[in-house]
């Protein structure tokens, strides 16, 4: 059973930001590359802007109001948020940058604790505290090794 | 105060943290603030502050009994020395504690050893509030128990609750220290403890290392592979300074079933056959199926360096690899030596020291965690094979800067041994550790592991090789995450204005 990490994080709407939010989403996919395919055990990530919400029906509205990560990796979330830290570049920086653009603010991220309670504190699917997961879906049960592994 | 910004005054940091103690006799007490009439933490601290022992050199003047003090993040809480917004930067690892699913995918306790179960079945109505272990040491009984009455009027008086962990009939429910087979280095499963730990040094020039104190003790983050927090200018972070965290975990121990496991296995015909050119008698063949599930001898001797048997001149060496020393290059310099230790022996996956590790491993090698735990419960009958219904097992003190990356981490290893892209681990099938994994089969944390042991034999091959199916030995009685805060915080605690503290650095 996979681990899933959705991290929702408001943005703040001054250019700078709105900028970073653009640019991360352009090569989020180039930049985190290298070090989940070395990490081997995520099975997917995705990186989207949520818009800013309309405020007249129909009428398109500029901007973004939040930055969501979706991804989902093997087994325990905890001590392999370490390893991304330590494995350094793309994953790190990707975090860095969404915690630099959040609304709420964020003390810079410097040490692998803040790393850990940034992640943990805006993660929409924690593992549940009693039973089974009630929002999360997997169609197999392998890890990314396994899988691999044929 | 001298400020030494590289590296942790010893007389600031507890005791326990960067010295094993030798004293024979131990009690090990749970409390919780909450419950008790007129709750003075102030006094309660205060008691307990002149028993209170530091990592200093004591020289020729071994205290004859001495404490040490351990809070969770909910007792923290509780005691208003840290303001509610700094709280939050604790780890949240920490915050969380060990019942938590987020450590429970790591930790994988389920069945008997669940987190509702824990501590005799008070499940958590303890884990929620249990705040306080005052870990109390005595040279003898009559030391310990005065030092145990000690507390433990102090905690009545200032309105804090023991917890018993075990049931009463068991030595009152209360953890003490027993000596196994009268040896104190000795553990039930009669294994020789407290061998290979971190070395401790100090690190003043930052170089990376597992095992520099620096990642155990908070506040030195130069060099440190773990990168023990909080390490601001909040008062959380001034708080931890110095501080160490514990992951205290209390593991039964089913001797018997250990016992008579290891009987079948010397009488299976397959094991007879494939270890016929050894010529070992049944209790020789008993002994060695124990070695390779620890990865050493029950004297201590590693099977690295004894393969064959244990050596009285080895009993304590430490300084052994897996790889580097097999003469053979490249990534599969490790497996010739799993025909001394199997991959799966506990010692090799708590510390796979040069073992080739996979590429979610990252670069800085195994983690390391220091160890200070002891047994409990009286012996079982020697080599009996069925249970006498005795509570006994570990009293875990698995001591780390990172809950997450130096303790969850190696349970993660333990109960799922994937980390280490090896063919003889089926990656669709990984083994877990021969003495700790969980067992069970139908796990959807750790998907399709195998309750199998492979023992190298002859070669690498299952054909080779023996293939014991493991039976689960272990039971988790009860865990819980504790920082055991500096010397000067437990001032603070105890509300001491100008606490003297002499320096000693590293
Ligand atoms: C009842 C449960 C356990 C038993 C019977 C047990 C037994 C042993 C024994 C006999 C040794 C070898 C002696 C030594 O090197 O000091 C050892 C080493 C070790 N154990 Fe355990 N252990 C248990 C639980 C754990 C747990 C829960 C952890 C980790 C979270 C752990 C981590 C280690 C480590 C790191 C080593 C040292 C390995 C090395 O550096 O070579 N053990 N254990």
């Amino acid at each position: 059973m996979a681990s899933p990490l959705t991290m929702y994080v408001q943005i703040k709407q001054d250019k700078v930001s709105q900028g970073i939010a653009a640019a991360a989403l352009q090569s989020f996919t180039q930049g985190v590359q290298a070090g989940l395919d070395k990490a081997g055990i995520v099975h997917y990530a995705t990186l989207a802007l949520i818009p800013n919400p309309s405020t007249v029906p129909g009428k398109p509205v500029k901007g973004y109001l939040a930055i969501l990560l979706m991804t989902d990796f093997d087994l325990a979330m905890n001590p392999y948020l370490d390893t991304f830290w330590d494995m350094g570049g793309g994953i790190k920086d990707a975090i860095a940058a969404i915690a630099s653009i959040s609304f709420n603010p964020v003390p810079p991220i410097k040490t692998k604790t803040q790393f850990e309670n940034f992640i943990n504190s805006v993660n929409l699917t924690p593992a549940p505290k009693t039973g089974g997961w009630k929002n999360f879906y997997q169609a197999y049960p392998l890890t990314v090794e396994q899988i691999n592994a044929g | 105060m001298l400020l030494n910004p590289n590296q942790p005054n010893r007389n600031n940091v507890q005791g326990l943290i960067l010295r094993g103690y030798t004293h024979p006799c131990s009690c090990h007490l749970l409390f919780t603030f909450t419950g008790g009439n007129n709750f003075n933490s102030k006094a309660f601290f205060s008691d307990l502050y002149p028993k209170l022992q530091s990592a200093a050199d004591w020289g020729n003047n071994k205290p004859a009994s001495m404490l040490n003090i351990g809070l969770t993040y909910n007792g923290l809480s509780l005691l208003k020395v840290i303001s509610p917004s700094d709280l939050t930067y604790f780890p949240s690892t920490f915050q969380n504690g060990p019942s938590d699913p987020g450590s429970q995918d790591s930790l994988g306790d389920v069945g008997e050893s669940s987190p509702e179960k824990w501590w005799n079945n008070q499940g958590n109505a303890v884990n929620n509030k249990l705040h306080c272990v005052v870990h109390v040491y005595g040279m003898t009984s009559n030391d310990l128990d005065e030092l145990v009455s000690q507390v433990t009027a102090s905690a009545t008086k200032n309105g804090l609750v023991e917890i018993l962990p075990l049931a009463i009939k068991d030595n009152g429910g209360r953890l003490y220290q027993s000596i196994v087979q009268h040896d104190p280095a000795k553990i039930h499963f009669g294994y020789t403890d407290g061998i290979s730990e971190p070395s401790m040094n100090a690190n003043p020039s930052g170089n990376t290392s597992a095992e520099t104190n620096n990642n155990f003790v908070i506040g030195y983050p130069k060099g440190s592979t773990s990168d023990p927090g909080p390490t601001g200018v909040d008062t959380a972070s001034r708080f931890a300074k110095d501080g160490c965290y514990n992951a205290f975990r209390i593991i039964y121990q089913d001797v018997a079933a250990f016992n008579l496991f290891l009987k079948q296995s010397a009488n299976n015909p397959e094991v007879k056959k494939k270890l016929s050119h050894l010529n070992l008698t049944e209790a020789e063949t008993e002994e060695w199926l124990a070695a390779k599930l620890c990865g050493r001898w029950r004297n201590g001797s590693p099977l690295m360096l004894s393969p064959d048997k244990p050596e009285a001149s080895t009993a304590s060496a430490e300084d052994f690899m897996y790889g580097s020393s097999s003469g053979i290059a490249g990534a599969d310099d490790d497996v010739p030596s799993s025909l001394k230790c199997p991959f799966s022996a506990h010692t090799r996956v708590a510390n796979p020291r040069d073992q080739l590790l996979s590429g979610s491993e990252g670069t800085n090698g195994p983690p390391r965690i220091a160890r200070r735990g002891m047994p409990y419960g009286a012996d079982l009958k020697n080599g009996a094979t069925t249970d006498d219904g005795v509570d006994r097992g570990l009293i875990g003190i698995f001591l780390c800067g990172n809950l997450a990356g130096q303790f969850e981490k190696l349970y993660s290893w333990m109960n799922f041994n994937n980390f280490s892209g090896k063919k003889i681990f089926n990656p669709r099938k990984p083994p877990q550790d021969a003495l700790l994994g969980t067992r069970d089969l139908h796990s959807t944390i750790f998907p399709n592991i195998t309750n199998t042991f492979t023992i190298p034999v002859s070669g690498t091959s299952a054909a080779e090789s023996i293939v014991l199916t493991m039976p689960s030995f272990l039971t988790t009685r009860g865990t819980a995450y504790c920082l055991l805060p500096s010397i000067l915080s437990i001032a603070k605690l105890a509300g001491i204005k100008k606490p003297k503290l002499s320096s000693q650095w590293g």
